[in-house]
């Protein structure tokens, strides 16, 4: 039987955060994408990544445990998205998302708040 | 599957670290390891300026439009001499070629008080240096003679770009705020050990503050089984460079995670 390619989609979860803010986001996968294959963000200000941190779970799933720098999942323009995206295989179909972003810029960052947007990449599988 | 499990330590005005700590029950295979020293300082605040995109397209387009063409080029052109000539320039050209590019040269990422700025400063610049560029290095004058009024004043639009290209270093830049990054130092060694006796890292090197990269490039691979309930002993020493700061250390541990399938 040949392997199927699964069609590859993008889910973007943005949100804003304050300095020295806990954001909680709590939200689902879309119901039309089977799996999440990986994770990455992209911060407006890059300036804000030193000493933030991040938890993910996907599915109910702890994915990236607490305290965990935001920094090593973070995408710069240096880098294509398949080496920065953090791997992973959960369920998607409207399973719940619940990301704890804390920040940790209050002597670094330019501007008092920035948009924070978490990639996630998915896949549908594809019908026969 | 890979699972991630991180150990965050504290080491306050240079103090060591001598701890254990328990690691999770499904972690029965490590695959690798990345630790991180972050040290947080109050940074300073430096004034920079970031060039800005030079408006090559747009500048030809402003001067190409009818508000600069339809300017009194013949008779600038026909002036007996090269001195009234640039007279005339300066008095009824120059104003509006200054105007239609300062009305129209707007930049998005600037302030209104930044771009009220920027436009002070292209109109001065034209205004101080832009007659005497194109009467004594263009030579208008001289090239003017023999060509139509359309020419000419194409003549002009190609020369008003390079000269404001000339100047771009001058006027095209924003300035800007920035946070000076810390410097990255060595701030001492660390050794991890697990099953009591075998080490993952003997005496490495932490630096502080480094730049990291993303989770799949700072992982150093590894591949230890371990018993069941399992601690991880950490030693780090410091090599007092830290004076009052408290560094704070990250220890990534990469491991297989055993889906449990029902």
């Amino acid at each position: 039987m040949e392997k199927q390619e699964n069609i590859k989609k993008l889910q973007v979860v943005k949100f804003e955060v304050k300095k020295g803010q806990t954001f909680e986001f709590n939200g689902n996968t879309k119901t039309e994408h089977d799996r999440i294959k990986g994770i990455f963000l992209r911060l407006s200000n890059p300036q804000a990544l030193p000493g933030a941190t991040l938890r993910v779970w996907i599915d109910d799933t702890e994915i990236i445990p607490d305290d965990t720098e935001v920094a090593l999942l973070h995408h710069n323009d240096d880098m294509s998205i398949k080496d920065v995206a953090f791997p992973m295989d959960e369920k998607a179909k409207n399973s719940p998302v619940r990301i704890i972003y804390k920040d940790d810029s209050e002597n670094l960052a330019v501007s008092d708040s920035y948009n924070v947007r978490v990639y996630l990449l998915a896949e549908v599988e594809k019908k026969k | 599957m890979k699972r991630y499990f991180v150990i965050t330590k504290q080491s306050a005005s240079n103090s060591h670290i001598n701890e254990q700590d328990l690691l999770p029950a499904s972690c029965k295979l490590i695959t690798g390891i990345a630790v991180n020293a972050t040290v947080k300082q109050e940074s300073e605040l430096v004034d920079i300026t970031q060039d800005m995109i030079f408006p090559q397209r747009l500048i030809s387009d402003l001067l190409l439009s009818d508000g600069i063409t339809n300017l009194f080029y013949s008779y600038l052109r026909t002036r007996a001499s090269e001195a009234e000539s640039k007279d005339f320039f300066e008095t009824d050209i120059l104003p509006d070629i200054v105007n239609i590019l300062s009305q129209n040269l707007k930049y998005t990422c600037l302030s209104q008080d930044e771009q009220a700025s920027f436009n002070n400063s292209l109109a001065e610049l034209f205004h101080t240096q832009f007659a005497d560029y194109l009467y004594n290095e263009a030579g208008i004058f001289a090239k003017g003679k023999n060509i139509s009024s359309l020419e000419f004043a194409n003549l002009i639009a190609q020369e008003t770009l390079t000269f404001a290209y000339l100047h771009k270093s001058d006027v095209f830049l924003r300035p800007l705020k920035a946070y000076k990054r810390p410097e990255p130092y060595e701030c001492g060694n660390i050794s991890l050990l697990v099953n009591g006796n075998s080490f993952l890292l003997r005496d490495y090197m932490i630096t502080a503050n480094r730049k990291v990269r993303n989770m799949s490039k700072e992982v150093i691979p590894f591949h230890e089984p371990l018993e069941v309930n399992s601690n991880i002993h950490t030693v780090f020493k410091s090599n007092k460079n830290s004076s009052d700061n408290t560094i704070t250390i990250r220890i990534y541990i990469e491991y297989e995670h055993e889906r449990i399938t029902t």
